[in-house]
């Protein structure tokens, strides 16, 4: 055990703020947080009880009633217990229309696949064998290389070209490995007139990294040479290919209104495969800023949620309410990047 | 010195490299000079069952998967830009304990972004895949080799070659497929989906 969470404050003081806002099935863990041992350790689920185990690397993404092998007051769960995604966590690639796969080209192909179909159906589904809420372990292989085994996350998936409204009690989707790493992941947002509001991200880099992106404040990110984050006025993406320098991400609009009201509106993200998540862009005054989603790279997964936060203020507020405390600012709407 | 092949040959990896169990997968590339985005160009596996696609998911071994079956396959991590000596990017197969319903192993190199940037294998120079001994590394005489030659234009994918098996041995084939369409397009032929 070698380092505390440091993004996990806010949620107590969060709740303390608003104590009836603990989801009835899911009640709030005591305010003692368990020390975690890495930034990856996520519990996902609704914790029934609060669980002093001391640490672990693991990572439980169980379902509500499985023990969660290593507590932490991190509670991402939907305000009532979800009920089981009917999509569950397998992903059926089978069931939707692939991809029209190119034309191998003519130049240079030897073509092997005169006799056999693009791939079309079936076969594709995660192989999540761990069961769920175990303890994930590390296999060496051979040459000495560690790997974590396969989680189920439990969490509702989604498939191409499908559409998905993340509501408050179906608020998270987990992307599959291709998913989570192929292309980019946008996100625009869909009011009456698009000068009203604009997005950016606050992530932190897989090697701990705080910054954001904005636009008219800083375009690119964390590196503006090989960016993974952009932000223009028209929306915010992440370049996927770099998925494994990521550790997390906060989606978030700022209202360009001298009143700071947002329009009301929807949020959507989509991914390379076409699929699109959605949420609503709830009208309203603000303080500056509004919460939008989060999302945490999970094995190589993207997980994403949609916050429906009652909460709005200052940008660095709203920074800080998520744990992204390592920002400096030159005042409290405006980051020193 | 090491067997060189040309495209669609094949050759036994127990005569190319006697005695070989972990085989590691080199691929090399040199992108021409350009005013540009820079180049980066990924390195990928596929394990293939009998049927010609994989098992599942996680027979795709890429960058953001870097161990297939168990950990018979080892992806080494990613080279951004081909620059430097060597090999750009490796995969390591401990070729007794890949499970024995794996018999294909397709190993693919594609430009990442290649729409967006305007880029192909047509300005790539000097592509290779060789296999070698990765108890014997420095062994120059055993192994197998080979050069793609210029032969890609507008390819943004490659099949550059594969393991598979044969009456109870391992073989490699020298292929040299292209593909317009992305490491996508590639995996799609596999039974993969992207989104």
């Amino acid at each position: 055990m070698s380092g505390t969470r440091t993004d996990l404050p806010y949620l107590r003081s969060r709740r303390l703020r608003r104590p009836a806002d603990a989801a009835p099935a899911a009640p709030a863990p005591a305010a003692a947080p368990a020390p975690q041992t890495s930034a990856s350790s996520l519990d996902l689920s609704a914790p029934s009880a609060p669980d002093p185990a001391p640490s672990s690397s693991s990572l439980d993404l169980s379902a509500p009633s499985a023990p969660a092998p290593s507590s932490s007051p991190l509670d991402l769960s939907a305000p009532v217990s979800p009920e089981a995604p009917s999509t569950g966590s397998s992903l059926d690639l089978g069931s939707t229309d692939p991809a029209a796969p190119s034309t191998p080209s003519g130049g240079t192909s030897l073509n092997l696949f005169d006799d056999e179909e693009p791939a079309s159906s079936g076969g594709t589904s995660l192989s999540l064998d761990a069961p769920s809420g175990a303890p994930a372990p590390v296999r060496t292989s051979p040459r000495g290389h560690a790997r974590l085994a396969e989680h189920d996350l439990g969490l509702p998936s989604i498939r191409a070209d499908e559409r998905r409204l993340m509501t408050e009690h179906e608020p998270v989707v987990a992307l599959t490995r291709m998913q989570s790493a192929a292309g980019a992941l946008e996100a625009k947002v869909a009011v009456p007139n698009p000068s009203e509001v604009v997005l950016g991200l606050v992530f932190e880099t897989s090697d701990g990294r705080q910054s954001l992106v904005l636009p008219g404040l800083s375009q690119q990110g964390p590196d503006p040479r090989r960016p993974i984050f952009r932000a223009t006025s028209s929306g915010v993406a992440v370049n996927l290919r770099r998925i494994p320098g990521v550790h997390r991400l906060l989606l978030f609009a700022v209202p360009t209104r001298p009143s700071k009201q947002l329009p009301g509106g929807t949020v959507t993200v989509t991914t390379y495969g076409g699929s699109r998540l959605e949420a609503p862009l709830v009208a309203g005054p603000t303080l500056g800023a509004q919460a939008l989603m989060t999302a945490y790279v999970v094995e190589g997964r993207l997980v994403i949620r949609a916050e429906h936060d009652p909460y709005s203020g200052t940008l660095q507020q709203i920074c800080a309410a998520y744990g992204y405390r390592e920002i400096s600012w030159r005042d409290p709407y405006t980051p020193l990047v | 010195m090491a067997v060189s092949l040309s495209k669609g040959g094949n050759i036994s990896l127990a005569k190319a490299a006697p005695g070989m169990t972990n085989a590691v997968v080199g691929l090399g590339w040199d992108p021409r000079t350009t005013d540009g985005a820079p180049f980066d160009l990924d390195a990928s596996v596929l394990l293939l069952a009998d049927t010609g696609k994989v098992r599942s998911d996680a027979d795709f071994v890429f960058y953001n998967n870097l161990t297939g079956d168990n950990g018979s396959v080892q992806h080494m991590g990613d080279n951004r830009t081909g620059e430097g000596e060597g090999d750009d990017e490796e995969v390591h197969v401990a070729l007794n304990q890949v499970s024995a319903d794996v018999q294909r192993i397709v190993v693919v190199a594609s430009i990442d972004q290649a729409d967006a940037r305007g880029q192909n294998f047509g300005q790539v120079a000097d592509a290779y895949i060789r296999v070698y001994d990765g108890d014997d590394p420095h062994n120059t005489d055993k192994g197998v080799r080979f050069d793609l030659g210029e032969d890609a234009s507008t390819e943004t994918a490659l099949i550059f070659g594969e393991l598979y098996r044969n009456g109870g041995e391992w073989k490699f084939r020298a292929i040299a497929q292209g593909f317009a369409g992305g490491l996508a397009s590639v995996i799609t032929q596999f039974g993969l989906q992207v989104g």
